[in-house]
């Protein structure tokens, strides 16, 4: 039994080193006013240095006027233009996940790439502000 | 001098009445109103254009009588970049390459180092943080929300100096750093003390991603924030950005930013750098600051303006477009730019709060059109 346990242990540590996030990351803030008929909808945070190597983003959002009617979405590009290649694909926002969203990334970020947030509305103007990690 | 100074002023207030509309004037009727054809350009400004449209600005460029406008474009930073002393003493882990976004034949290219510091070489920009800059929390500090350094950066970091740290110093490394990557014809600098006290006072908690909270701030992580414009013709090119609503791109002024700590620079942004190419247009005469300002006027004509909107830097600037004859190469064109901010109050139906608004107006010192451009970038 003892013999079965610790490669098991060794293998459980070896597979959260490889999953689990490497080294410090900076917080960058967000600030997003869109409106259905105003650049299409759509705004850019800055962009952001991808500083770890971990592939997600994290997104949380402190302040907002989200409601459930709203057709709001995330999405994290390469550059800040709708033709941009696009790391997560949209994610809708609601009510229920606004707090915090974490969603991996299809292609991989290396470190130093910068990389920015597109928010977009399709029904209402929403306000939206906080902070994320590339 | 003074009397020279004060009798211009009374001379311009005088030409003022007689080009702009009488409003109906606030309280602020006596703020002094300049101008400005035939007139030096005075180095501030501090009138009330319209009913809640307010100038309280200091007035930047516009020495010359004329410009060329001319074609530019990104500049290549991808010269050796690992010879830079900024690396020289590090060992190299992992070089990654990606296809350009805005040239398919360009590849952008990634150096990751064994310390965790890092440093990217993308068409017309260059990114450096060492581990002692990305593993505190300058970024939010100095940039906030914005792709450039905070608006009111200077407004909260009042300090110019900082004990142990010698300012004249940071600035000469960020000059040897910018022009060892071939950004030459730097202006004057800028410099901004991020002190302990300051820093301590800004500190806020939040939840990482890791679930832990944010470091507080020691001494030794006291650093300067230095940036220059860079030049050209005697004429900054400017430090804005836009996103262009014909071209679906961000269009970047030119940036120069240091971030130097005691033990030298631990972050460097060359951002928005041309290589200037032929002459479009020989000789623009920039249109006047008066008729700049009756342009910015007209742009608000028919708002109804609840919320006051300050005007608090204006400059004469090179500012960089997509070319209008194939929407893919760059000009560099003189222009007026106006730094705008106005506080917004929004109710969300909970809520009613107010927050500050940066903006940006460019007006076409050419053709003396605003020009039509996206959000900030």
């Amino acid at each position: 039994m003892k013999k079965k346990l610790i490669p098991g242990l060794l293998i459980t540590a070896f597979l959260f080193s490889i999953v689990a996030p490497t080294g410090f990351a900076q917080k960058k803030s967000f600030s997003f006013n869109v409106t259905p008929n105003q650049n299409s909808g759509v705004a850019y945070s800055a962009p952001n240095p991808k500083d770890d190597s971990e592939q997600k983003a994290y997104i949380y959002t402190t302040k907002h006027n989200v409601i459930s009617a709203d057709r709001f979405y995330y999405n994290v590009r390469k550059t800040p233009s709708i033709s941009s290649t696009s790391y997560t694909g949209y994610i809708r926002v609601t009510s229920a996940n606004v707090k915090k969203i974490v969603k991996s990334y299809s292609i991989k970020a290396n470190k130093g790439q910068s990389l920015v947030l597109q928010a977009d509305t399709d029904t209402y103007s929403v306000h939206s502000e906080g902070y994320w990690y590339s | 001098m003074k009397k020279i100074r004060l009798l211009l002023l009374c001379t311009l207030l005088v030409v003022l009445s007689g080009c702009f509309p009488t409003g109906e004037q606030n309280a602020a009727s006596d703020s002094e109103k300049v101008n400005i054809a035939n007139e030096p350009i005075p180095d501030n400004l501090n009138m009330e254009l319209d009913k809640n449209l307010l100038i309280k600005a200091d007035i930047t460029g516009g020495e010359n009588n004329e410009y060329p406008s001319l074609s530019i474009s990104l500049k290549d930073l991808n010269s050796d970049p690992l010879k830079q002393d900024l690396v020289t003493d590090k060992k190299l882990l992992e070089t990654f390459k990606s296809n350009s976004d805005i040239k398919p034949d360009y590849k952008d290219t990634y150096f990751e180092f064994t310390d965790g510091s890092h440093m990217s070489i993308q068409l017309g920009a260059v990114r450096f943080e060492d581990t002692f800059y990305s593993d505190r929390e300058y970024f939010d500090v100095i940039y906030g929300a914005k792709p450039y350094i905070r608006a009111d950066l200077h407004d909260i970091y009042k300090k110019t100096t900082l004990e142990n740290i010698n300012s004249n110093e940071a600035i000469e490394q960020v000059k040897k750093a910018a022009t060892e990557f071939g950004v030459i014809n730097l202006g004057n600098p800028d410099v901004v003390a991020l002190d302990l006290e300051t820093l301590k006072s800004e500190w806020e908690d939040y939840e990482q991603k890791d679930g832990s909270h944010p470091r507080k701030w020691e001494k030794a992580d006291e650093a300067y924030v230095v940036t220059f414009p860079v030049v050209h013709n005697n004429l900054n090119i400017t430090n804005k950005g836009y996103l262009s609503n014909a071209a679906n791109i961000a269009v970047i002024g030119s940036r120069v930013i240091g971030v130097v700590n005691k033990d030298g620079i631990i972050a460097l942004t060359l951002d928005g750098i041309y290589d200037t190419g032929t002459t479009i247009k020989d000789k623009v005469n920039p249109s006047s600051l008066e008729d700049a300002l009756k342009m910015v006027k007209t742009k608000y004509k028919d708002v109804v303006l609840t919320d006051p909107i300050t005007i608090s830097k204006i400059a004469l600037e090179y500012v960089p477009i997509v070319s209008k004859q194939d929407s893919i190469s760059y000009e560099l064109i003189p222009a007026w730019v106006f730094t705008a901010k106005q506080d917004v109050t929004s109710t969300d139906g909970k809520d009613t709060y107010t927050a500050p608004v940066y903006f940006t107006i460019i007006i076409d010192a050419d053709t003396g059109q605003e020009m039509r451009i996206g959000s900030d970038y």
